[in-house]
């Protein structure tokens, strides 16, 4: 496995904007795991999830003017990037003819069930960390972060009022933050 | 506006989470603008969802590392499949479309040829069969006609030969016109018979030829009276008359005198 860079997130900034290829290097072997999580847990088919992987880089690659880092951080950018393709992907055409017909139900509640060959061993411990997280805030935070669901799209599908899902979605962001925080000031990072 | 209650209200969780409306999107980036506290919020809590992400972590296959870190600087997307014969967009490629599209005309039109090429085998097959028995059927015809001639070829060679003499053999009993001829060799000293009209034997009955030499009968053979042409019997090495008696079948030692239907003249 590569190694992991530490470097400032404004550094990487500047080199992408610069075109560096190093930065493109340094981007994979930050990143691609947390990226390719990411689409693998939303297309939930390897082939398909590597293609959307590399149609992510590139975007990120060639579009990197979008990114405004006023409007958040570059991480948050590309995973957000990821999420879109992967869950335009889902909905396509093309996919769904080709995909077994496995109901969203099972794509929403199957987290953490090993569809996935290899999980990141850096991970392991922040993977402990979510098992924390209370189920009626982790399937909030799952359908709209990994599915892609509008707010009234989850509050119909949890059969919750609309304003619940976001207080539940903040109060799961403020969990997980807090989950992640001491997580943080136990391992000192 | 009240910032906290704004910010407690779970829109910076929304924004991160990509699940505002368009307009709502708008509204929250220009208050960003407005009020730093709402980007030092949202800085949380996208580190949070970045932290959620992270989680769920999985490394690529190494190989894709090479493949994608060239695909972007080419520009040009690369494979990521493990086998060939793992191509998803098979069903949708207009190259394949044109493909099938063309097999299923050259399978039309091979299916065509085939019932063509085949009637007329089949056509072909049934003349071959025809023409086959023609042929067995003149082969026959050939072969009769061959044995005929055969004979009549010996026959004639026979009758034409300078030894050969002719005798005459008429009915004892002047009521019938019993009649036969008799050919024989002087030289090669072989008898032959040829039939003009005697009766049909009872069964158990047949027809033998006598040679008379100082008027002893000697045996020149057993014949059938219904055959027509020459019948060869034994060789003969003198005789001055020639008779014909009916005897039991397979012939008589000595001829049965009453039973007499044809003799010649004395030579």
């Amino acid at each position: 496995m590569t190694k992991k860079i530490k470097i400032e997130e404004n550094i990487l900034v500047k080199m992408l904007s610069d075109r560096n290829s190093k930065a493109l290097e340094i981007l994979y072997d930050n990143y691609s795991a947390a990226m390719y999580g990411v689409i693998h847990r939303i297309i939930q088919n390897d082939a398909v999830a590597e293609d959307v992987l590399q149609e992510a880089f590139i975007k990120i690659w060639n579009n990197f003017h979008q990114y405004d880092a006023l409007k958040g951080r570059l991480f948050t950018w590309m995973i957000n990037l990821c999420r879109n393709l992967s869950i335009d992907k889902v909905r396509s055409k093309e996919f769904n003819n080709q995909r077994k017909n496995q109901g969203i139900e099972n794509a929403v509640f199957s987290v953490g069930s090993g569809s996935i060959a290899s999980y990141n061993p850096d991970t392991i411990g922040i993977k402990e960390i979510i098992q924390k997280l209370e189920p009626e805030y982790k399937m909030v935070i799952d359908l709209l972060f990994f599915e892609g669901y509008s707010q009234s799209e989850a509050a119909e599908k949890l059969n919750i009022p609309l304003g619940t899902v976001k207080t539940r979605s903040r109060a799961a962001l403020q969990k997980l933050r807090t989950l992640f925080l001491s997580d943080e000031q136990l391992n000192g990072h | 506006m009240d910032i906290k209650e704004y910010i407690s209200s779970g829109i910076v969780e929304l924004y991160a989470l990509n699940s505002l409306s368009p307009e709502e999107r708008n509204e929250f980036e220009r208050n960003i603008l407005l009020y730093p506290e709402i980007g030092t919020e949202l800085k949380k809590v996208e580190k949070a969802l970045e932290d959620y992400s992270i989680a769920h972590s999985v490394n690529p296959r190494p190989v894709l590392r090479s493949i994608i870190l060239e695909a972007v600087l080419s520009g040009e997307k690369k494979s990521t499949n493990k086998e060939k014969g793992k191509v998803i967009q098979m069903d949708y490629s207009p190259t394949y479309k044109y493909l099938i599209a063309a097999s299923l005309a050259a399978l039309i039109v091979s299916t065509f040829a085939s019932w063509f090429f085949y009637s007329r085998w089949d056509e072909a097959e049934q003349r071959y069969t025809i023409m086959l028995n023609q042929k067995n059927e003149l082969a026959e015809s050939y072969n009769i006609v061959k044995a005929n001639y055969d004979e009549s070829t010996a026959t004639l060679f026979v009758m034409r030969d300078e030894d050969s003499k002719v005798i005459v053999l008429n009915a004892t009993d002047t009521m019938h016109r019993y009649q036969a001829r008799v050919y024989w060799n002087n030289r090669t000293h072989q008898s032959y018979i040829d039939i003009l009209s005697l009766p049909t034997p009872d069964s158990g009955k047949q027809f033998q030829l006598w040679a008379l030499v100082g008027g002893k009968p000697k045996d020149a053979g057993v014949f059938s009276s219904q055959d027509i042409g020459l019948q060869r019997l034994k060789d003969v090495d003198k005789a001055d008359m020639w008779a014909v008696t009916l005897e039991p079948k397979g012939g008589s030692i000595t001829p049965t005198l009453d039973q007499m239907y044809l003799i010649s003249k004395s030579s």
